[in-house]
C-alpha cells in the first residue's frame, strides 16, 4: 500500500491523525483566540490555516498539508519508533483503525477504547494508547519522507 | 496527671488497673477512652514533652534488609519513629482514610492475607476515631465530599480504578492536643522518661510487672491487672523479644511469630501527568478545607482531598495488592520534570493532547503508596549492640519481593490507563527517576523540597522504593496462634493479661495510611478492656 497524497490528506482529515486531532487537536493550529481550525474534508478547497499560535515550539509548516504539524508531535513519533522498533509506514497504517473508513470516525473514542482494553504502549514512561502512538509514528515517518 | 519517672526513688513499685506502654496515637487514645471509666491507668512514656536526643537514640538500630529510604535519601530507623509525648504523631502528615473491605478478606495468591475480624466490625470504631484524629466524621463517601468541598473528584473511574477521599487532619499531634486533658486527669497518670526494658513474667503466661528505667539509672516497676503494649510496630516486637524471663525467644513467642511479617508501605514517586483539559481537570485535586460541625473539636478546620486507587473488585480479580496515587498540583515550581534531549517529555505529550504550548497548570506529579505481600522472613529482630538502658538494639530485616515491585508497576499502569480511558490525560511512569534533592528534618517533620526527574534512569527491575514510616503486622491479629501473635481482641495468644495496640496488630497492611485505623483499634480495645475489667 503506497501512501498517496490523497491518502495523506485523508489521514489528516478523518483517519489516523484524527485519532489525535479528536483527542486534543495536537496536529492543528489554534487561532490566537483559541478557536480550533477544522481540517477540511476536501483538500482541493483548502486554504492554509497558519494562524498565530502560542506555542513555544515552532510548528513545522508543511506545504502539502493544510495544517501545521507540531514539531513536538513529530518528536514523539520518533520516540515511538525508537521504542517499538516499528518503522514501516505501511505496517503502521494497517494497524491503525480508521484508515479508509468514514472520515468522521470518532478518533477520541478509539483512543479511549484502546485504554479501556489496555492496548497501551510505554514510551519514555508515558502510557499511550496504541492507536495514538502509531499515529504519531506515522506523522514522524511522513515528515521524514517530506510528505507532510 | 503528668509525672516524671526521674523523680521516683529507685526501686519504686507503682500499680494501676491498666498499664499502657507508650504515649503515641494508640496509647493516648486508650488513655483518653479509659479516662473517667473507673479504671486507674498508668501510661509509661519513654520521652518527655519534646525531642530529646538521648532518648531518641534508643530508637536507633540496624537495618539489614531492604534499604530504608525516601526519594533516594537514606533514612535511619530512629528517624522513622519518635519517642516523646504524642509519639510518631509528632511528624504525622495527617492523612486519614479507613481500610477497604478487601483488606479484611483472605485473598487467593497472597500469603497471610485477611483479618479475623471484618470491615464492618471496625466501622463504629472508625466513626469514634474521628473525634480523636480531629476530622469531620466517618463518612468517606465520594458524593458526600464532593458536596462538602464543592469540588469534583477526578473524573477517572472504571471497573479497576476509582477516586476516593482523604480527610486531612492538620496534623493532630496527640501529645500537644491532649496534654491538658492528661494533666488534668486524676485517674490517668502519664509518666515521662520511663523506658520499659522488660515485661517480667514467672511462667510466660502472664506479665507480673513492667520493669522500666530512666536514662539517669533509676529503676522502677509497675504492676497492673492489664498491660497494653502501644509502642509502635517495631518497638512492640522489640520489647516482647527482649522480655526473656521465661523463654529466651521472648514473651509470647512460642510459635516464633513475634516480629515476623514486618510490612511497610511502598512509597513510589511515580512520575508525572499531563491533563487534557488543563487546569480545570486539576481543580479538585488540591482539595479544600471544611469545618467540623460538632463534637469535641467543633469549629476546627481540616482538609480533604481526592486521590485514586484500585477497586476492591480489581484487587480481588487480579489477586494483586493495593496501590493508591495522589496527583499533586503545585509541587513542580522548584523541580520541573526534566526534559531530556531526545526523549518524550511533557512538551511532547502536551502537543499530543492539543496544548499548543505546554501549560504548567496542566502538569501534576504522581505520588503512590502501595501495599506489600506479607513475608514471614521480613522481620524485626534484636541486634548485638545495646542501648543506654541495656536493651539490645533493634535489627530490622525488611523484605519485599520482585513480585511486589511488579504489582506496584501493574497498579500504576492500571491507573494511567484509566486516566487515558476517562479522557483525563496521560501519565508518565518513571518510578525511581524522581528524586528529592533535600529532606530537611525527618524528626520534626518531613520536608521534601525539590523534585527532579530523569526518565533515562528508569530501572523497572530495581527502582528505589521509599518507606512511609508505617510499621505494620509484627504482632499480627489472627485466630491461629501459629500465624500471628494476638487474638481478635488484641490480647496475646499466649499471655493472658497482655494486649497489644497499634499497627503491629494489623493482620494485612492494606494500602490506607494506618494512623486512623490505629486509633480506631485503640478505641475498640478500650471498650474491650472496660468489658473485661469493670
Amino acid at each position: 500500500m503506497s501512501l498517496t497524497r490523497r491518502q495523506t490528506l485523508k489521514l489528516g482529515s478523518g483517519g489516523a491523525l484524527a485519532l489525535i486531532i479528536s483527542g486534543g487537536a495536537g496536529f492543528i493550529d489554534r487561532r490566537s483566540d483559541g478557536e480550533v481550525v477544522s481540517l477540511p474534508d476536501d483538500p482541493t478547497t483548502t486554504t492554509t490555516s497558519t494562524s498565530t499560535t502560542t506555542t513555544t515550539a515552532a510548528p513545522v509548516q508543511v506545504p502539502s498539508l493544510p495544517v501545521a504539524v507540531d514539531a513536538a508531535v513529530i518528536a514523539l513519533g520518533r520516540r515511538v519508533i525508537a521504542t517499538t522498533g516499528e518503522d514501516d509506514l505501511q505496517t503502521l497504517l494497517r494497524a491503525l483503525p480508521g484508515i479508509g473508513d468514514d472520515p468522521l470516525v470518532d478518533a477520541a473514542a478509539i483512543v479511549r477504547d484502546d485504554f479501556a482494553q489496555r492496548r497501551t504502549v510505554s514510551v519514555d514512561g508515558w502510557v499511550l494508547a496504541e492507536s495514538e502512538a502509531r499515529a504519531a509514528a506515522v506523522v514522524a515517518l511522513l515528515c521524514e519522507a517530506d510528505e507532510c | 496527671m503528668l509525672t516524671d519517672a526521674r523523680s521516683l526513688p529507685s526501686g519504686t513499685r507503682r500499680s494501676a488497673d491498666v498499664c499502657v506502654i507508650g504515649a503515641g496515637a494508640a496509647g493516648i487514645t486508650l488513655a483518653m477512652e479509659l479516662m473517667g471509666s473507673g479504671l486507674s491507668v498508668i501510661v509509661l512514656e519513654s520521652g518527655g514533652t519534646d525531642v530529646e536526643p538521648d532518648t531518641q537514640d534508643l530508637a536507633a538500630g540496624d537495618s539489614v534488609g531492604r534499604t530504608l529510604e525516601t526519594l533516594d535519601n537514606p533514612v535511619r530507623l530512629d528517624q522513622t519513629r519518635l519517642r516523646y509525648l504524642g509519639g510518631t504523631t509528632n511528624h504525622w502528615a495527617g492523612f486519614c482514610r479507613p481500610l477497604s473491605p478487601i483488606d479484611f478478606e483472605v485473598r487467593e495468591g497472597l500469603r497471610r492475607s485477611g483479618w479475623p475480624i471484618s470491615h464492618d466490625d471496625l466501622l463504629p470504631y472508625w466513626d469514634r476515631a474521628t473525634e480523636w484524629v480531629r476530622i469531620t466524621d466517618g463518612d468517606f463517601g465520594l458524593d458526600t465530599w464532593e458536596q462538602r468541598l464543592g469540588l469534583a473528584a477526578p473524573a477517572i473511574g472504571n471497573a479497576r480504578v476509582e477516586p476516593f477521599v482523604f480527610q486531612l487532619t492538620y496534623p493532630t499531634l496527640f501529645g500537644l492536643l491532649y496534654r491538658s486533658d492528661l494533666e488534668a486527669s486524676v485517674d490517668v497518670e502519664v509518666m515521662l522518661h520511663a523506658n520499659v526494658v522488660n515485661l517480667a513474667t514467672d511462667d510466660g503466661r502472664a506479665v507480673t510487672a513492667v520493669q522500666a528505667r530512666t536514662l539517669e539509672g533509676i529503676s522502677f516497676d509497675v504492676t497492673a491487672t492489664a498491660f497494653v503494649l502501644a509502642t509502635g510496630g517495631i518497638e512492640n516486637a522489640r520489647i516482647l523479644l527482649s522480655s526473656t524471663d521465661a523463654d529466651d525467644s521472648g514473651l509470647g513467642n512460642a510459635t516464633d511469630q513475634v516480629g515476623r511479617h514486618f510490612a511497610e508501605h511502598l512509597q513510589v514517586y511515580a512520575g508525572f501527568g499531563v491533563a487534557e483539559s488543563g487546569a480545570e481537570a486539576l481543580a479538585g485535586l488540591a482539595g479544600d478545607e471544611v469545618t467540623i460541625p460538632s463534637g469535641r473539636h467543633a469549629g476546627n478546620r481540616h482538609g480533604a482531598k481526592f486521590a485514586l486507587g484500585l477497586t476492591d473488585d480489581h484487587l480481588r480479580d487480579e489477586a494483586t495488592t493495593g496501590v493508591e496515587m495522589q496527583l499533586l498540583v503545585g509541587n513542580l515550581d522548584a523541580g520541573r520534570p526534566a526534559e531530556e534531549a531526545g526523549r518524550a517529555g511533557t512538551s511532547e505529550i502536551s502537543a499530543l493532547l492539543g496544548h499548543r504550548a505546554e501549560s504548567p497548570e496542566s502538569v501534576v506529579s504522581l505520588q503512590a503508596l502501595a501495599e506489600q505481600e506479607l513475608d514471614p522472613e521480613s522481620r524485626v529482630g534484636l541486634g548485638r549492640a545495646t542501648d543506654a538502658t541495656g536493651m539490645r538494639r533493634v535489627e530490622l530485616d525488611w523484605r519485599y519481593s520482585a513480585d511486589d515491585r511488579a504489582r506496584v508497576l501493574g497498579g500504576l499502569r492500571t491507573i494511567a490507563e484509566a486516566a487515558g480511558e476517562a479522557g483525563w490525560g496521560r501519565m508518565q511512569l518513571i518510578p525511581g527517576g524522581v528524586h528529592a534533592d533535600a529532606i530537611d528534618n525527618l524528626v520534626q517533620g518531613e520536608y521534601i523540597t525539590l523534585y527532579s526527574a530523569t526518565p533515562s534512569e528508569i530501572d523497572l527491575d530495581n527502582f528505589p522504593i521509599g518507606v512511609g514510616f508505617h510499621h505494620m503486622c509484627t504482632t499480627r491479629m489472627t485466630d491461629d496462634r501459629n500465624e500471628g501473635v494476638v487474638d481478635p481482641d488484641c490480647r496475646m495468644h499466649d499471655v493472658d493479661n497482655l494486649w497489644v495496640a497499634g499497627s503491629s496488630v494489623f493482620s494485612t497492611p492494606g494500602v490506607a495510611t494506618p494512623t486512623y485505623t490505629i486509633v480506631a483499634l485503640a478505641v475498640r480495645l478500650a471498650d474491650h478492656l472496660k468489658s473485661v475489667l469493670l
